[in-house]
């Protein structure tokens, strides 16, 4: 089911008339309209039979935070009844192992069920103990990778005491499977979100018209961008030989790097609109990435929910745990600023090796994460020679001419890293690199393109992704200087918004129906 | 605590006359897209297409005895001339076949001429993408768009809302787009072709008219059955075959399932269903290579299992149809002189079928493909590829279409950019050839059957660029 689609639009229509609905009479209740709602988009959407490992996840991640909680007051009781401090102590560490272990488990638990489903036919394809990536046969369940992110994140949280655990199953089954988070995210926190879940909310509340309009920006996003060029790029990436010539790979990787913006930032709009109809706001996932000034703010401005659950979850933990305090002494003997950074270097590549790996088993992911992580290591361990050298150039740096510098850098940084992620072959990614620099040959750029199978209308057509780039990038430079874009466009008399809105409407419809058989899902939609 | 006074000045949206003014609002806004929709429709909307010529014409015919409809895509429209089998079996035929129509398309027409008509034969003509290929919103959409036009409007948004509705729409962005048809169908996006329309649509031609004007080159021969004069260029058949257009997959069960709902309506209404296999250019067949056969196989099931009739034309001996080179516009339609001949092939077919004959013995069997392969005694056409090496060396090879046993010979010429020629490698059953290191211009693949002393039988062309 495309969310661009009447199915779609009908059971959301559905959903909200039986919540708001439901909402007159008992808001409490109104929580359990978002939960058969959920179920239902589930199984319409992905594989009923798949329903049983969301279920499975949900049932670990919310019976090991009770049990933890349990653990924790037996503790409290147990320490309470010793004599002395270190009976005390000893409880407490008798009583922390329990804890660890129970977490251990519901950690094996979830990660292992991701593990197999994802990673174990793959692994066995390239060590040849399997036929293809996917003779196994394993059915890959509809936003594993999100919800089960999600559902750890609520685990480690409960862990940490950062909240009393749900007790009703069903409260929690909501938060792991909210419909419009189950497609490719954002991976949402419990404190933020389910409190929105299960309070209830009055359409009158509801920010409709903002909504829509931020449904129709993703949907433009998605269609005009995305689904124009993926065409295009699939037959530049698929026939690479030793002669492809640089600039043909530029201009793929290029178009890569709006399709891919394109259609996961335009997926994120539209679920984030259809989740806001309910009066619940989820995660923001973009902020306007391509305006950063360095890899590391490339990557907090990305997929941001996932940054910010490796950061929390996998970065902080590492960079402070024993082995890399006793790593940040010892350089320190080298320098202040190497035993300071040089844990954080180590925990920055580990964490991009697992973004790598989260995308997919295969080589060209790992050198990709590698890439990123090695990038933004390097940036940190360097960045007093940086100073240094901008002291001695007498640059300034709060100019806006270096803002614009650091931009465009950071751009050409990322799509560098782009090449690792979309040439499917790690060999062929390192011969497109090697091409770009010592064989652009812009003069077979054309005749190259057309052996590929590319045609005239492909390029003339891309006139209209054009215009999409030009509205998004205007949109996102008035975002980027605080404007209130959405304000604005409802700001306008209703004539002038008709005119707009028909335009915007003409370029999706065109484009849907240019591309009708070129694009699939959105390609994130089993990440 | 705002002031109501406050709250009016601000139009907040809490107030009764907030809650009007944006419900004004919206509805200024839907009339806005509404017109524009309008206005992009009657500029950019295809006037004139040929699912609105069948449409209206099968309309006039509402007062005509009709027994017999073609239903299918554009390889039926253009395969079956009514006339001519109306002339031979003394039959009433009316050919409501549309470009790329849909099964489920299909399954409509059949439907309205059995509702409308009682006939008794229903001809569907298809090919392999109609099977393995279900994605022609734009067919869809120009051929609901028709048959609304001369619909009462509650029928019209009832046909609209079913197409809306239909699996292959529901799921989909098309199911929302639609509602802007002019998306779907529409003419080329420069002001010239705009222009164009617009002015179609004013003149007060009728459909008719303006698809003679849209579709040059092409000619309305009554019944609902229309076809070009063109022939096809074999030195092209790399470019002609669908394989090249399409793709190759295996038949979707989708399309199984509808050719078995047309059989069922077809069962049940009493109504003797043919489902024909159009005639193709030999090449067109054997690219396929086995994938041909295992596919039609199903088909051929299912039709049976249906209670219909299945006839494969590209596997009628040659005792009931042998198609001349000329008999094609392209690699998947024939012309208006081989749909003439076919026409006739396909009545003499339709009459031993009528007589109870068994007409299986017409045609090779799917599970003995090997004598339709040796059953072809010609070049059906030849095509190149081109290979270049890591170092830079160049190699054409050609692949020639044709029977398992006749014996080729190919020749390789180099076409310089001043339009020299020399000979790379003369005649001989090699298929391939090494192109000399810095060779501009074209490889000229010239093919014949040994023994041959044609200069060529067939050739194609392969570019050097890159």
């Amino acid at each position: 089911m495309d969310l661009l689609s009447l199915s779609f639009v009908l059971f959301l229509a559905v959903s909200l008339a039986a919540y708001y609905l439901v909402g007159r009479f008992s808001r409490r209740s109104q929580w359990v309209v978002l939960l058969a709602a959920s179920l239902a988009f589930y199984c319409l959407v992905g594989r009923w039979q798949t329903l049983a490992y969301m279920l499975a996840c949900a049932a670990v991640t919310w019976a090991a935070p009770l049990a933890l909680a349990r653990m924790g007051e037996r503790c409290r009781e147990e320490r309470a009844a010793a004599p002395d401090r270190a009976a005390r102590r000893a409880v407490r560490a008798a009583w922390d192992r329990r804890r660890r272990a129970v977490l251990a488990a519901a950690l094996l638990a979830c990660f292992g069920m991701l593990a197999y489903l994802k990673y174990w036919n793959v692994l066995l394809f390239e060590v040849g103990l399997a036929a293809s990536p996917a003779s196994l046969g394993l059915v890959l369940p509809l936003g594993i990778s999100f919800y089960t992110f999600q559902a750890v994140s609520y685990l480690v949280d409960a862990y940490n005491g950062r909240f009393e655990p749900q007790r009703n199953p069903l409260k929690h089954l909501l938060f792991v499977s909210w419909f419009p988070q189950v497609i490719q995210g954002p991976i949402n926190r419990y404190a933020d979100l389910g409190p929105q879940l299960l309070e209830g909310h009055s359409a009158k509340d509801v920010p409709v018209r903002r909504s829509l309009l931020r449904f129709g920006y993703g949907a433009l996003k998605k269609y005009a961008i995305a689904n124009m060029l993926v065409g295009t790029i699939d037959q530049i990436f698929s026939n690479v030989t030793g002669d492809i010539p640089g600039s043909v790979v530029a201009f793929g990787v290029l178009l890569y790097s709006a399709q891919q913006y394109g259609d996961f930032s335009g997926g994120i709009d539209m679920v984030e609109a259809a989740s806001s109809l309910f009066g619940v706001r989820m995660a923001e996932n973009f902020l306007r990435p391509y305006f950063s000034v360095s890899l590391a703010d490339f990557w907090r401005r990305w997929h941001v929910t996932l940054g910010a659950w490796m950061r929390d979850y996998v970065f902080f933990p590492f960079a402070v745990s024993r082995p890399m305090r006793a790593l940040g002494a010892r350089a320190s003997r080298l320098g202040e600023h190497l035993g300071r950074t040089l844990p954080a270097c180590a925990a920055n590549v580990l964490v991009f090796l697992i973004v790598g790996l989260w995308h997919g088993a295969e080589p060209h992911y790992v050198a990709w994460g590698l890439y990123n992580g090695l990038v933004i290591a390097l940036a940190d361990l360097l960045a007093p020679a940086f100073r240094r050298a901008n002291a001695a150039l007498r640059v300034d740096t709060g100019s806006r001419a270096h803002r614009a510098f650091c931009v465009l850098r950071t751009f050409l940084v990322v799509n560098l890293g782009w090449y690792f992620d979309r040439i499917y072959d790690f060999g062929d990614s390192l011969l497109c690199l090697r091409n770009t620099f010592t064989n652009f040959a812009p003069q077979q750029f054309y005749l190259w393109l057309m052996q590929a199978g590319v045609r005239d209308s492909d390029l003339k057509f891309m006139a209209f992704s054009a215009v999409a780039c030009l509205f998004v990038f205007v949109v996102s430079l008035a975002q980027e200087r605080g404007v209130d874009v959405s304000e604005r466009i409802l700001g306008w008399n209703c004539v002038a918004r008709g005119l707009f809105y028909s335009a915007v409407i003409g370029l999706i419809v065109i484009t849907s129906f240019l591309t009708q058989n070129a694009a699939g899902g959105f390609m994130y939609a089993n990440f | 605590m705002p002031t109501s006074r406050e709250k009016h000045a601000r139009g907040d949206a809490s107030s009764p006359r907030g809650w009007r003014r944006r419900v004004v609002e919206t509805l200024v806004v839907i009339a806005v897209i509404v017109a524009m929709d309008v206005i992009c429709s009657f500029a950019l909307e295809q006037y004139g297409s040929l699912s609105s010529v069948m449409w209206s014409e099968y309309r006039a015919a509402a007062g005509e005895g009709i027994d017999t409809v073609v239903v299918g895509s554009s390889t039926s429209q253009r395969a079956f001339d009514p006339q001519v089998l109306d002339a031979a079996l003394g039959t009433s035929t009316f050919s409501m076949a549309t470009p790329a129509q849909p099964l489920d398309d299909s399954y409509t027409a059949a439907e309205q001429a059995i509702r409308d008509h009682h006939v008794r034969r229903v001809i569907l003509g298809v090919d392999y993408e109609s099977l393995s290929f279900d994605n022609w919103a734009g067919s869809h959409v120009a051929f609901a768009r028709a048959k609304m036009d001369g619909e009462p409007l509650p029928q019209a948004v009832a046909d609209y809302w079913r197409l809306l509705v239909s699996p292959s729409f529901v799921r989909r962005a098309d199911s929302l787009c639609a509602l802007f048809p002019w998306g779907y169908n529409h003419v080329k996006l420069d002001p010239g072709s705009v222009a164009a329309n617009v002015r179609e649509r004013l003149s007060g031609d009728g459909t008719l008219e303006a698809a003679k004007v849209v579709n040059g080159g092409w000619t309305y021969y009554g019944r609902g059955y229309g076809n070009y004069d063109n022939v096809i260029d074999y030195s092209l058949a790399r470019k002609e075959t669908s394989v090249a257009i399409h793709g190759t997959s295996d038949f979707k069960e989708a399309c199984l399932n509808q050719v078995a709902d047309i059989a069922r309506l077809c069962r049940e209404s009493g109504v003797q269903l043919v489902v024909v296999v159009t005639p193709r250019p030999a090449f067109n067949v054997l690219v396929y290579g086995e994938k041909y056969s295992e596919q039609m196989s199903r088909l051929q099931r299912v039709v049976e299992q249906g209670g219909g009739t299945f006839v494969d034309a590209n596997l009628l001996r040659s005792e009931a149809y042998s198609p001349l080179d000329a008999d094609f516009g392209d690699g998947e339609h024939l012309n208006r002189t081989g749909a003439t001949r076919f026409s006739q092939a396909f009545a003499s077919v339709l009459q031993a079928l009528d007589a109870g004959q068994d007409i299986g013995a017409l045609s090779y069997s799917y599970d003995r493909w090997d004598q339709y392969l040796s059953s072809i005694k010609h070049l059906s056409a030849i095509v190149s590829r081109l290979d270049v090496g890591d170092d830079g060396t160049a190699t054409v090879t050609a692949q020639a279409y044709t029977g398992t046993d006749v014996q080729v010979e190919y020749r390789f010429l180099l076409v310089g950019e001043d339009g020299g020629t020399t000979v790379l490698q003369d005649w001989s059953s090699a298929d391939s050839c090494d192109v000399p290191q810095g060779s501009r211009g074209q490889v000229m693949v010239c093919a014949r059957q040994v023994g041959s002393t044609a200069d060529y039988e067939r050739y194609c062309l392969q570019g050097l660029a890159r």
